[in-house]
């Protein structure tokens, strides 16, 4: 009884968290916003879940098994939120300053150079390279095919 | 599962409703999401949402296997969002370095217009 009372303030706490995060994702304006909503939910509000259900588990091979889903997560979902706000500075075509700082009396951030997205120039992106030398081979394969005929 | 109160099994039933209402809350913020990043995100929250559902009925029907479902779960969820990120990304600066080339090669043509 003590220890379902324990497991279910946890797993309220857990679903409070969760609400808060899709009410987050709702009620702010910019992705980067709502972005930091739902790296709380999958953080902290899967922690307390989690807790909770090992809690009801007890000592045993699935609260190892839980452990591990948590474990997953704390490393997985950084790295993807990290990816996601990259792919959102990258495809910001309309205002660019708009994740910089919109704080009164903070000084801007520095303009972007027109050549580069987020301080990365486009040069440094070298697949884009590599996928335009493949292109030029292909076309000087598709140009030239009776000289590989007679080379061969 | 014995020791528990006559409360647990509403108690779980009623988490999984709640999870439910909230994954249909987030398809709508799916379906709405202005920028692909929106969408993406919320993808990612319904994969948290239909784990966190997933462990309950692992526990409610007292089947541990369901938890090793979830860690895949995770696995799959995670590998999703990282491809999706990346393909997007390397459309948008591809399309960005069209757009430059374009705009340089339309440059040096008015150049040599004006110098002609």
């Amino acid at each position: 009884m003590i220890r379902f009372i324990f497991a279910a303030a946890f797993m309220i706490v857990g679903m409070v968290i969760f609400i808060l995060e899709v009410l987050g994702t709702f009620s702010l304006k910019y992705v980067l916003n709502r972005m930091h909503a739902a790296a709380m939910g999958d953080t902290l509000g899967i922690l307390f879940f989690m807790i909770g259900l090992i809690i009801l588990y007890g000592f045993s091979l699935a609260s190892l098994k839980i452990l591990l889903v948590i474990g997953f997560f704390w490393m997985a979902s950084p790295a993807a939120s990290h990816l996601l706000a990259q792919l959102e500075v990258f495809s910001n075509t309309d205002n660019p300053k708009k994740y910089a700082t919109d704080r009164p009396g903070e000084p801007d951030l520095p303009d972007v150079p027109e050549t580069s997205w987020g301080g990365v120039p486009l040069e440094d992106f070298s697949i884009r390279e590599d996928v335009q030398a493949l292109f030029e081979e292909e076309e000087r394969r598709e140009q030239a095919p009776d000289d590989e005929m007679k080379g061969e | 599962m014995s020791s528990l109160p006559s409360i647990a099994q509403p108690f779980f039933v009623g988490c999984c409703v709640i999870l439910a209402i909230l994954i249909l809350l987030v398809m709508i913020r799916t379906i709405m999401g202005p920028k692909i990043a929106d969408r993406i995100m919320a993808i990612n929250m319904i994969g948290t949402l239909i784990m966190t559902m997933i462990a309950v009925i692992s526990y409610l029907n007292d089947e541990s296997y369901l938890l090793d479902i979830c860690l895949i779960y995770a696995a799959i969820s995670f590998i999703a969002v990282i491809i999706l990120s990346k393909v997007y990304t390397e459309r948008y600066l591809a399309d960005k370095a069209d757009e430059k080339a374009r705009r340089e090669a339309e440059n040096k043509k008015e150049g040599e217009e004006k110098k002609s």
